[in-house]
């Protein structure tokens, strides 16, 4: 069906640290550079939405309307990013005669993500997406399947957002029906 | 959790459900049971907010027990991309085995367990984690099919008398991740929906409508997780606030 390499430590190790060198630009870029990122990763989605619903569907088992469907939120998602970016992006200030306050976001940087086998791509756009919104920070996102399979087994066995690298490991991808 | 607490990390976790749907005794069954079968098959079981209990009024129960097994019935059961498939494969054998042992105990138990649909290659029916969309009738509110997340396509249908009852037996769970209300009054809907305790609830309806997808923070409370995802909320979770503050002279 497919071949996975996994991953070892020092593979997650170095793509956190590709994602924080990334960040130290990304977190300088402004907004419209950003919604022209996110724009272009929505119209890549977009063209790329059958083949990635086909391969979806060959990992996952689930059929193929639904793997377009799932393609779909993903790529509303972005949409709706871009739309509601502006009014998130701005600080909130508040000014009186002596004195001026403004209450600015700072993204927290590079964040793990661990995506459930069922719905791994608008599962990880969701994620993503806030990444790119919140002006600076990246995501790093690790696909795996737990070494149990359950999906809320795996979540609570396995190692939360935003922990050290070194925690996390890749695994293979779901299997399911063959053809 | 314990990992991150040493270097103060954040943690948000969005874990599973076992969401509730209550059916009032207004509602127009033959109007929402194709829906609820949407929330509830959908990627076979498989979605962390799936409807994984139903909760009927008793005079209704074998009418929706009747109408739900026709319709499950006309599932054809394939592979993912076979255009004829319209109820596909579990994702795994971990799952799968799961599914079936939780099966067996169900025909162990009192309740009634019908397995449905229609297999488009039985030769090839052990070539994949294939399983028949099953639903349970007479099952205890507190036996394991009901208070489990099953992950998978089998469905309990619970019988209950009083608004007071449902709405207990709703809350009777570790989890409290989504949950849906069916019913012809939405006032009346909406009283039982902040009753229930979850993260989300839909009325007459599967999920996330388009407009509910770009504004509702998505997550659930108790075992179901921390924080939430989606909407201007979930951006929160992936921020820390700089405050400045500038003294004028004067």
């Amino acid at each position: 069906m497919g071949q996975v390499a996994i991953g070892t430590v020092q593979h997650v190790e170095q793509a956190v640290n590709a994602a924080h060198q990334a960040f130290l630009s990304w977190r300088k870029s402004a907004l419209e550079e950003r919604l022209d990122v996110l724009s272009r990763i929505a119209k890549l989605l977009e063209d790329e939405s059958q083949s990635l619903a086909e391969t979806l569907s060959r990992e996952n088992g689930v059929l193929l309307s639904t793997s377009l469907g799932e393609m779909n939120m993903a790529i509303h998602a972005v949409h709706a990013t871009i739309k509601n970016a502006e009014s998130f992006f701005n600080p909130k200030q508040a000014e009186d005669e002596t004195s001026w306050v403004s209450v600015e976001k700072r993204p927290i940087g590079v964040i793990a993500g661990i995506v459930p086998w069922n719905a791994p791509m608008v599962l990880t756009i969701q994620k993503n997406r806030t990444g790119n919104r919140n002006r600076q920070h990246t995501r790093h996102e690790a696909f795996a399947e737990c070494s149990d399979g359950r999906k809320y087994n795996y979540e609570k066995k396995s190692q939360p957002c935003s922990l050290p690298a070194s925690s996390m490991l890749f695994t293979e991808t779901g299997t399911s029906a063959l053809p | 959790m314990k990992d991150a607490a040493e270097s103060l990390k954040g943690v948000h976790f969005e874990l599973g459900g076992n969401d509730p749907a209550i059916v009032l005794d207004d509602a127009d069954l033959d109007n929402i049971i194709p829906k609820i079968m949407v929330s509830a098959f959908r990627r076979s079981g498989q979605v962390c907010f799936a409807t994984k209990r139903i909760y009927i009024p008793e005079k209704m129960y074998d009418s929706f027990y009747t109408k739900m097994c026709d319709l499950v019935d006309q599932y054809k059961i394939g592979h993912g991309l076979d255009p004829s498939a319209t109820f596909a494969p579990l994702n795994n054998k971990v799952q799968y085995d799961f599914v079936k042992a939780l099966v067996e105990r169900i025909k162990q138990s009192s309740a009634k367990i019908v397995e449905l649909g229609e297999k488009l290659e039985p030769d090839n029916w052990d070539n994949g984690y294939y399983l028949h969309p099953a639903i349970v009738r007479d099952v205890e509110p507190s036996q394991e099919i009901v208070t489990c997340e099953q992950f998978g396509p089998i469905m309990p249908l619970i019988s209950y008398r009083s608004e007071e009852e449902v709405i207990r037996w709703a809350n009777m769970t570790e989890y409290g991740l989504g949950s849906s209300v069916w019913t012809a009054d939405f006032e009346r809907g909406l009283k039982i929906a902040r009753e229930i305790e979850a993260g989300m609830t839909f009325i007459n309806g599967s999920g996330q409508s388009h407009l509910g997808y770009e504004q509702m923070p998505f997550g659930g409370v108790k075992q179901s997780g921390i924080g939430r995802e989606n909407s201007e909320l979930g951006l929160h979770e992936f921020i820390e606030y700089h405050a400045i503050n500038y003294h004028k002279t004067s």
